[in-house]
């Protein structure tokens, strides 16, 4: 029985463990035939910035106070109203104004909601509430001096749900933003808004 | 691109985690698939796969249960021990196998580094990132283990400095 040190044995007993020449052969056609590799970095960083990115939207969402349609209707027409930006359209007649909005799908009309022996039309122009495209008029008040402006645009059941509607008896809704009354309602399937300062 | 030698050295490196061929030989085919799909350093080719292979056989452990492990996190050893007190065990060639089967999976890895390699403490602690005294403290404790678990003739004092 031959004897050895135990580094010896052991280095002499792995060494006789060696790969077969078609052990050898497979391994080396596997280098060959492998497809080479293809850094993920970027994919795998754009990965992390999409889900980043969706996340952070989610939170968001979830942590933002939701508020009513109505309000958001009445944020954003006391927003534009303030603004006064330049009519696009100058008249008087409300024929004229009404010609001017070729790219709408409904006709500006008018309302019961608005006294026109009050108001004068000074023109209108192009603009939308919620992102449905809209008509904005501007009217005058000849006595105070007032300006309002009015909105009406397409009614939209799903966006604009909740939304009082006069030809039903009910009552324009009411609300505030940064100063500006603003009523909303719902008449002859069309949405309006009107300022009252 | 992995020459003859290189896989070579690995197999025998798979072998010493195995303890036998056919599972060094599947372990070192799967390593080389995954290093050729995930990696393009030709530079460190071997030290990758060599952690590739080490990674691969403790999933093959954790999925089949079959072999067993200790943690590296020792590092109880005589303040005088010396790695050459266990090159001075005497064995016979026929019981090499026994002895190996006898190592975990750790410590027939830290024994490669050391009888095949050739490698010091220092080396095999570098190699395998651990400290040097858990390198010494295992040689050690392998050493009192096979010379009472197979009554192994030693020319030397446990524990002396050579």
């Amino acid at each position: 029985m031959t004897q050895g040190r135990l580094r010896n044995v052991i280095s002499q007993k792995i060494h006789d463990v060696s790969l077969n020449q078609a052990q050898l052969d497979r391994l080396i056609n596997l280098q060959a035939t492998k497809p080479k590799y293809k850094s993920n970095k970027i994919l795998y960083f754009f990965a992390s910035f999409i889900a980043i990115a969706f996340t952070s939207i989610i939170i968001h969402q979830s942590v933002q106070p939701t508020i009513s349609i109505e309000q958001a209707i009445g944020n954003e027409v006391a927003n534009n109203h303030i603004k006064l930006k330049p009519l696009e359209v100058t008249s008087t007649q409300l024929n004229i104004v009404r010609s001017y909005f070729k790219e709408l799908d409904f006709l500006p009309i008018t309302s019961k909601n608005i006294n026109f022996d009050t108001q004068k039309l000074l023109g209108g122009r192009y603009c939308s509430i919620q992102g449905i495209t809209a008509a904005q008029l501007r009217l005058k008040n000849d006595k105070t001096g007032n300006i309002q402006s009015f909105y009406q645009t397409s009614y939209d059941p799903v966006i604009f749900k909740g939304i009082p509607n006069i030809s039903a008896g009910e009552q324009p809704i009411t609300v505030h933003s940064k100063g500006v009354s603003v009523d909303i309602w719902v008449e002859k399937g069309l949405l309006f808004a009107v300022t009252k300062d | 691109m992995l020459t003859q030698d290189d896989l070579q050295l690995l197999y025998r490196y798979s072998y010493a985690l195995t303890c036998n061929e056919a599972d060094a030989y599947d372990l070192l085919q799967s390593g080389v698939e995954k290093y050729l799909a995930n990696s393009n350093d030709t530079e460190h080719a071997v030290p990758l796969l060599k952690r590739i292979i080490k990674n691969k056989h403790i999933d093959n452990y954790r999925h089949d249960k079959i072999i067993g492990f200790d943690n590296y996190d020792d590092t109880i050893f005589p303040l005088d021990y010396n790695a050459k007190d266990l090159e001075d065990l005497i064995i016979d060639e026929d019981m090499v196998e026994k002895i190996l089967s006898s190592l975990n999976q750790n410590e027939r890895e830290i024994i490669f580094y050391w009888a095949y390699e050739g490698y010091t403490a220092q080396q095999i602690s570098e190699s395998l990132d651990i400290p040097r005294g858990t390198v010494l403290s295992k040689l050690h404790r392998i050493k009192i283990r096979l010379s009472q678990q197979f009554n192994l003739d030693n020319n030397t004092t446990l524990g002396a400095k050579q």
